[in-house]
């Protein structure tokens, strides 16, 4: 589908940020659909807050720039942030404040009133993240899935174009998870939502967009559909009995082969071939391993495409941060 | 949206974006909660129960001097622990936001830099002022009138109520200051509360300083008030005008390039 300029939200231009000698971003160069939602993808360290602090203007670019909804993202970040609502990582609301005063005062930066529109706007928040029962409770007798909803509540109280989420569900149990992802799909029909994450089931089952960071560079950006389709070749399954080293050894001298994990089970082993070539392994896979007749194989098949296998594929190296 | 239709829309731009907001929420921490009266009851404690000890011990002198002795102490109380008081009050603004991280979360709405120091410099500018000079300087006249018999001038009284405040100021602005400048409270109390403590063996030791600070302004208040002669009146309070400019001007300006 051929995008115009206006059906971007986002648009970087070789974004870059230093932090003394040490390179946080480099060279990003992203684009951001409308009415989306676009996971920000990246092991922990690999740019992905830095990004969104200078997306926000709460840090300044060391070159490049871009713009976000039209405006300048560092000579007009106060007129963007009406715009756009935030969610930080490692978010702290005034403890002292109760949910209702907390959305009070961040509703007093977007509306000057009148009040009986704001206290509606406030209920309409709660009703959404679930919360209306707590709006006279101190933020802090909250629960860690409550706050993050009250989180989220706040960072979309002026109905923003566009919502910025940095690692929202990265602290939750798997219920608290789950509300949040079922609150950003709600979202999504009036909104763009921009999320930072490294849990990749969850973009997986979210995400329309994403983009690939490592080491503050950008490797990949597409549509999550796309990039399953094609982005790491296939992956076959196949479980066997005996030693299964000599079948890797066999597997891993196929050209077409990309890579070969094993997971050891009680009784058998199950190899996951990745493979560049479809035809070529639907061809010789099954036969290479069952040249050698002391391997037995119990099954075979072609695996539903992961974004984990896409994701190690790209990023490549051990993975500190993923789940 | 539909519900945002009927909204009235915060317009303000520039350094002004998200300053009545901010300056609410500060007033709130004073006055929305026990802040206000803790910190009242305490200075009306400090000031005004020393202020009358001294005066209750004074009532066998002659009345000039029991009047003298009122606006004199009252003086020198405030002088003294204002800016301590202040120091400690504030100390936190800066500093405490950025630990706690609530700092990247106000920046991150539609707010300027500039309106983050002003709205802390002026709310707390009325919470230390009405704490630590309105409420026991009111009682003080009070107290003043009930050992001497004779009401002080209310217009000379509130004037020199003025001047106490400026050394308070004084110290609340640069503890902004070191709030923006440093990341460790030890600094920021620190830098600020060595100068309040040191401040007399610095005069002592340069002279010419008292004429550029407000650090012994509190001496000038009680023959102002009394109709004597105030000395080099005029110098220190614009000095200490120039002082707290400079520590504004610098905070707002450092805090401007702030990353968080």
């Amino acid at each position: 589908m051929t995008r115009t300029r206006s059906d971007w939200v986002i648009q970087t231009d070789n974004l870059t940020k230093f932090y003394g000698r040490t390179r946080a971003v480099t060279d990003l160069s992203l684009t951001v659909p409308k009415n989306s939602i676009f996971a920000f993808l990246g092991r922990n360290g690999a740019g992905k807050s830095t990004t969104v602090k200078l997306l926000l203007g709460l840090i300044r670019p060391s070159s490049g720039g871009g713009t976000i909804l039209g405006y300048d993202m560092v000579t007009e970040s106060i007129q963007l942030r009406r715009r756009v609502g935030y969610l930080a990582q490692d978010y702290r609301f005034y403890r002292r404040m109760t949910v209702g005063q907390t959305l009070r005062f961040v509703a007093g930066f977007f509306y000057r009133g009148p009040q009986r529109l704001i206290e509606g706007r406030v209920q309409e928040s709660l009703e959404l993240v679930g919360l209306v029962d707590k709006l006279d409770c101190p933020v802090g007798q909250l629960s860690g899935g409550e706050r993050q909803r009250l989180g989220i509540a706040q960072a979309q109280i002026n109905n923003p174009e566009l919502l910025i989420l940095d690692e929202p569900t990265a602290s939750l149990d798997p219920m608290g998870r789950k509300a949040v992802l079922d609150i950003m799909n709600r979202l999504r029909e009036r909104t763009t939502v921009l999320y930072s994450t490294h849990i990749l089931s969850d973009v997986q089952r979210v995400a329309d967009g994403v983009a690939i960071l490592d080491h503050g560079r950008l490797v990949t950006q597409a549509d999550v559909g796309e990039l399953l389709e094609h982005g790491a070749g296939s992956v076959y399954s196949m479980t066997i009995k005996g030693d299964p080293n000599r079948a890797v050894s066999m597997l891993q001298r196929l050209p077409w082969v990309i890579s070969v994990q094993v997971r050891m089970q009680p009784s058998d082993a199950v190899l996951q071939i990745q493979v560049s070539d479809d035809q070529e392994a639907e061809a010789r896979l099954l036969r290479t391993v069952l040249a050698d007749t002391s391997v037995i194989v119990t099954g075979f098949g072609l695996q539903a495409p992961e974004l984990e296998d896409i994701f190690i594929h790209l990023v490549g190296g051990e993975d500190d941060g993923k789940q | 949206m539909a519900s945002s239709d009927s909204h009235q829309l915060v317009e303000a731009h520039g350094w002004w974006a998200g300053f009545r907001n901010l300056l609410a929420k500060e007033n709130a921490d004073w006055w929305g909660t026990k802040t206000g009266l803790v910190q009242s009851l305490l200075w009306f404690s400090v000031i005004n129960g020393s202020l009358f000890v001294v005066l209750f011990f004074s009532l066998d002198m002659p009345v000039d001097a029991r009047l003298s002795n009122a606006v004199g102490v009252f003086s020198v109380l405030v002088g003294l622990f204002g800016p301590i008081g202040a120091i400690i009050k504030v100390q936190d603004a800066i500093v405490g936001e950025r630990q706690l991280g609530t700092l990247e979360w106000v920046l991150s709405k539609p707010v300027s830099r500039s309106a983050v120091i002003w709205s802390k410099v002026l709310g707390n500018t009325i919470g230390v002022l009405v704490t630590m000079v309105v409420v026991p300087g009111t009682v003080a006249y009070l107290q003043a009138y009930a050992f001497s018999g004779v009401f002080v001038s209310p217009g000379k009284f509130a004037l020199g109520s003025v001047l106490l405040a400026l050394s308070p100021l004084f110290y609340l602005t640069l503890t902004i200051l070191c709030g923006v400048l440093f990341s460790t409270r030890g600094l920021v109390v620190g830098v600020p509360l060595s100068l309040a403590l040191g401040q007399h063996a610095a005069v002592s030791l340069v002279p010419g300083l008292a004429r550029v600070t407000p650090w012994l302004l509190f001496r000038q208040v009680e023959p102002m008030v009394l109709g004597g002669h105030p000395e080099g009146i005029k110098v220190m309070v614009l000095s200490t005008l120039v002082w707290i400019a400079l520590f504004m001007a610098a905070a707002v300006w450092r805090f401007s390039t702030e990353e968080v």
